[in-house]
């Protein structure tokens, strides 16, 4: 231990004494920090930002419809053909499930929206059931959120998203006032919060109503959804299990039937992207991670240089009582400091560029403990695979041939 | 005894032809002894002393140092004997030229594991006793070469070994340097210690108490002072 620190304070002596051979040996190191700690931050961002965003639903929150997740368009097309989930498979789904803590059902379309002069093109219309669980991210701002009553006597009432009541309603309060989807008139109940853009698309730009009254004009149920979520001490897994064989019961199938329905979680969406992107991700670190090869090889040359520039040093050192081992440790610890300070570098640079790219694009960067740990990590690991060969031929010069070079 | 050699020969290969550096030597010292190892170049003085100095191994023949044999250690053990039991003063001194004078004379202290503090007062007393107490802080290329060797001659004695071992310590200073250094060892050998000096040049070697003679490799007289 005492030796391990005075040979750190020998290597940072011995690269100090060359400054500007240090840096330009370390540059190639640092380049290589630099670009795996910002791609590296740029992937965290946006891992976080994806898993916060679908997940922010609550994780174990699932749905069913007739599409699910369609990785292809022969999926898609084969799916739309099922017949369609109804209110009478919600309330198949609603009154005989033993596992649910809440229950949903949802449809939705696009539609004009209008209060007086102002216009809204194209708004998304949400027809849903009370106390629905999609509602949970979206605490209301003002007013309530819709009631048992309001689909039970199917009110034309509706409650805002965000965007929306901010651009209808620029100034003044939207409750109470009458605004026009389409063409069918509704009574303002409520604001809900705001949420904020997922990947550049607002989550606030859209109406919600009763499902029971939009049911009356809108008839395409291709899209039609039930929303569930388990009861505290139940898995997802168990509670889609029971929503299976409800479904299944109320839609008339067979036991060696098919399913023609689709059951999926937020937890499945976020694994998704997960194989979607994990591939890509390993492969652009990979990459970046040449570069940190390079630099090692370039720590290599430096370090056989300064073995021989100093083999009579180690002349001395064997003659004054260095063990093989001594010697060794010297130039490993002069290679890994030079590393670790090149890698501290990088880190401090790899977060400044990913903050910059950040700054510029709006793409989501994220500095973590655990980048910084890699970085570090990596640099000790590059130091001690590249410095191993030079200190280890240090190590095994002969001490009278040592002694005699000139 | 402090030092015993039987029957030593070393034997280097040049291409197909073998050099007899050292042709069967037998020699004996003893502790506190201040012996001077003579002979021209080429004669094995040097290769004899990078074995006394367990720098080297020999071919055959057996080396005991203070009862150890030395001549059969792997070179881990060898570095251990280096540091306990021999100060070496070098011709050209030798010093680490970006460590002061007090880092240079620490360097055994260091390798023998020895704690901060006591390496600190050790290191003190040793820079005192060759009179250099006011150039610790100094690097090798702020001192003379008469201080340089005597940097040297503190690292040398900082570990208290049963050997100084001094290659030529005066070839490169001046004369009236060198009969400082000389009176600097006359010193050490007074105190206790044992001297080999190796040296080709006859009035260095008539500061020893024992003059040792090789030639081709084998000892050619082995007399001492009247």
């Amino acid at each position: 231990m005492r030796l391990l620190f005075e040979g750190l304070k020998l290597g940072i002596a011995a690269l100090w004494a060359h400054k500007l051979r240090t840096f330009l040996t370390l540059l190639g190191h640092i380049m290589g920090v630099i670009t795996v700690i910002t791609l590296v931050s740029l992937i965290q961002g946006l891992n976080h930002y994806v898993s916060e965003k679908i997940l922010v639903q609550g994780a174990n929150l699932f749905y069913v419809d007739k599409i699910g997740l369609a990785f292809n368009e022969e999926d898609f097309l084969k799916r739309l053909r099922r017949r369609n989930l109804d209110m009478d498979d919600f309330d198949a789904v609603r009154t005989r499930n033993e596992t649910l803590a809440n229950v949903g059902a949802m449809v939705q379309t696009n539609a004009t929206l209008k209060y007086k002069k102002r216009k809204l093109n194209q708004m998304g219309v949400v027809g849903i059931t009370a106390d629905s669980p999609l509602f949970d991210p979206y605490p209301i701002a003002s007013g309530r959120a819709l009631r048992a009553e309001d689909t039970d006597h199917r009110r034309r009432v509706a409650v805002l998203g965000h965007e929306v009541a901010t651009e209808l309603f620029p100034i003044g309060d939207p409750i109470g006032e009458e605004i026009r989807v389409g063409s069918r008139k509704y009574t303002v109940i409520g604001v809900l919060g705001e949420r904020g853009k997922v990947l550049g698309q607002s989550t606030d730009n859209f109406v919600a109503i009763p499902i029971t009254e939009m049911l009356g004009w809108f008839h395409d149920l291709s899209f039609f959804t039930v929303l569930a979520q388990p009861l505290p001490n139940v898995s997802t897994e168990e509670a889609q299990e029971e929503v299976r064989w409800i479904l299944r019961g109320s839609r008339g199938l067979r036991p060696k039937d098919a399913e023609n329905f689709e059951v999926y979680s937020s937890d499945a969406l976020m694994r998704l992207y997960q194989t979607l992107t994990g591939g890509i991700f390993a492969v652009l670190v990979g990459v970046g991670s040449i570069s940190l090869v390079v630099g090692g090889i370039v720590i290599m040359n430096i370090m056989m240089v300064s073995v021989t520039e100093r083999t009579r040093e180690i002349g001395v050192r064997k003659s004054l009582g260095a063990r093989r081992k001594d010697i060794l440790n010297q130039f490993l610890l002069e290679s890994v400091v030079l590393t670790l300070a090149g890698g501290l570098i990088g880190v401090v640079f790899g977060f400044s560029v990913s903050m910059l790219v950040s700054a510029t694009t709006g793409f989501p960067a994220r500095i973590t403990g655990s980048a910084t740990i890699l970085g570090l990590g990596v640099s000790a690991i590059v130091g001690i695979f590249f410095g191993v060969y030079p200190a280890f031929r240090a190590a095994r010069l002969d001490p009278v041939a040592a002694l005699r070079y000139e | 005894m402090l030092i015993e050699i039987e029957h030593l020969t070393k034997i280097y290969k040049m291409g197909a032809e073998e050099v007899h550096a050292l042709d069967g030597i037998d020699l004996s010292i003893e502790r506190g002894e201040y012996v001077a190892i003579m002979g021209a170049s080429g004669s094995g003085k040097s290769t004899l002393m990078n074995i006394l100095g367990c720098l080297d191994v020999p071919t055959s023949g057996t080396y005991r140092l203070d009862d150890e044999l030395v001549s059969a250690m792997d070179d881990d053990r060898l570095a251990a004997i280096r540091n306990r039991q021999i100060g070496f003063v070098f011709q050209t001194f030798n010093l680490l030229p970006r460590s002061d004078a007090f880092h240079n004379v620490e360097l055994p202290l260091i390798y023998a594991g020895m704690s901060r503090p006591e390496r600190r007062q050790r290191v003190e007393e040793a820079l005192v006793a060759v009179g250099l107490s006011d150039r610790t802080r100094h690097r090798p290329n702020e001192l003379s070469g008469g201080q340089r060797q005597r940097v040297a001659i503190a690292r040398a004695l900082v570990n208290a070994p049963s050997i100084i071992l001094a290659d030529e310590p005066t070839g490169n200073l001046d004369s009236r340097t060198s009969e400082d250094i000389m009176a600097a060892f006359r010193k050490i050998h007074d105190a206790g210690n044992t001297v080999l000096l190796v040296t080709h040049e006859e009035d260095i070697a008539a500061h020893a108490d024992r003059r040792v003679r090789l030639r081709d490799g084998r000892i050619e007289s082995d007399s001492r002072a009247a």
